[in-house]
């Protein structure tokens, strides 16, 4: 059985189907999809980008910023849009079950 | 920073140099972004710094995100090329196996004296009397070939010029002026012996000369060459003429 993967994973995974993203671009947009859900430590998303690239789920290049620095952007491969259908119907499958147990007991409903 | 880069110890310099370039950047665009919010620069640093978590947590992680493998290859291919080089500095002689094969052509070579009296020319004229020879003699890989035999007749004083070298290219050859003696036979069986009194012995190939080597008509030198406990000899005549 393949290991399920970390949920701040899944949701990089996510942003980067969407558009090619830099480091701060991605905490910025995640908190504000999440509605400040996922407020992580942003130096957390490093190690997160770095075990993506080398799992091969994305890959990365430089780009010059308006301010005319560089900054380092990721995009998604296509072993990487593969990983995400994967992921997200195990997510899915798997937030279901939650819910449904949680369903179950009418104390919590 | 620092923090992080001392955590990233199986990064390489320039992966550490781009992670480091990476995590800079992201937070001067957490300050300018703060700077923009209405933040003053000071405390807009202060937060980012604070936003972007434990600096040894990250490294950390980071740093596991590294493989061993390459890093400890690269050491490893770092290491054998300073040990070839050693080797190749210790060994630089035996490494020209065209060069040892040039002097083992020479050395066969029974006209090559005068290459050799070039490479010995400082050792002086030979006697008066002389005769090229090629009397040549195997122990193991080594040849030890005399070349030229002279004779002081007013003076009753032989002299012998010899070389000697490796068959195999690169090979060593034994201390000529160890290896290689010289032995009068009188003709009442008494004898002397004697070393050369020149000597070159370069890795590949050495030559030696024994002068003043008293010597009487009728009188036998053998030269003997021994190493490791293996020995050969050989009878040299010399080049007597009968009066005029």
């Amino acid at each position: 059985m393949k290991k399920s993967m970390d949920h701040t994973q899944l949701l990089v995974l996510t942003l980067l189907a969407a558009e090619e993203m830099y480091g701060y671009q991605i905490i910025t947009e995640l908190e504000k999809r999440s509605d400040h859900t996922f407020a992580m430590k942003e130096g957390t998303l490093y190690p997160v980008l770095h075990g993506l690239w080398k799992d091969g789920a994305v890959e990365c290049y430089e780009k010059e910023a308006p301010t005319g620095r560089m900054r380092k952007y990721y995009r998604l491969t296509r072993k990487g849009r593969e990983k995400l259908k994967e992921e997200t119907a195990r997510w899915r499958s798997y937030s279901h079950g939650v819910e449904a147990v949680l369903s179950s007991v009418p104390a919590l409903g | 920073m620092a923090q992080v880069e001392k955590c990233l110890s199986r990064a390489t310099y320039d992966e550490r140099k781009a992670i480091r370039r990476e995590l800079a950047g992201h937070m001067e665009d957490r300050v300018e972004a703060l700077i923009q919010g209405g933040c003053g620069r000071e405390e807009a640093e202060v937060r980012a710094v604070e936003a972007m978590g434990d600096p040894a947590e990250i490294g950390g992680a980071l740093n596991e995100q590294f493989s061993t493998f390459w890093l400890w290859l690269g050491r490893l291919g770092i290491l054998l090329t300073v040990l070839l080089c050693v080797r190749a500095f210790a060994l630089w002689p035996y490494l020209m196996p065209f060069d040892a094969m040039e002097w083992r052509e020479v050395q066969a070579d029974p006209a090559a004296v005068e290459v050799f009296d070039m490479i010995v020319e400082d050792w002086g004229e030979p006697y008066p009397i002389q005769r090229d020879v090629d009397i040549q003699m195997a122990v193991g890989d080594d040849t030890l070939r005399v070349y030229r035999v002279s004779l002081d007749q007013e003076r009753g004083l032989a002299m012998v010029d010899a070389c000697l070298y490796d068959q195999e290219p690169g090979g060593k050859i034994g201390y000529i002026g160890e290896c290689a003696l010289l032995y009068t036979r009188a003709v009442d069986g008494q004898g002397e012996v004697f070393a050369p009194r020149n000597i070159i012995n370069d890795p590949v190939v050495g030559y030696a000369r024994w002068e003043g080597i008293p010597a009487a008509p009728g009188e036998v030198l053998e030269l003997r060459y021994e190493r490791f406990g293996r020995s050969a000899e050989m009878e040299i005549p010399l080049p007597w003429e009968v009066e005029p």
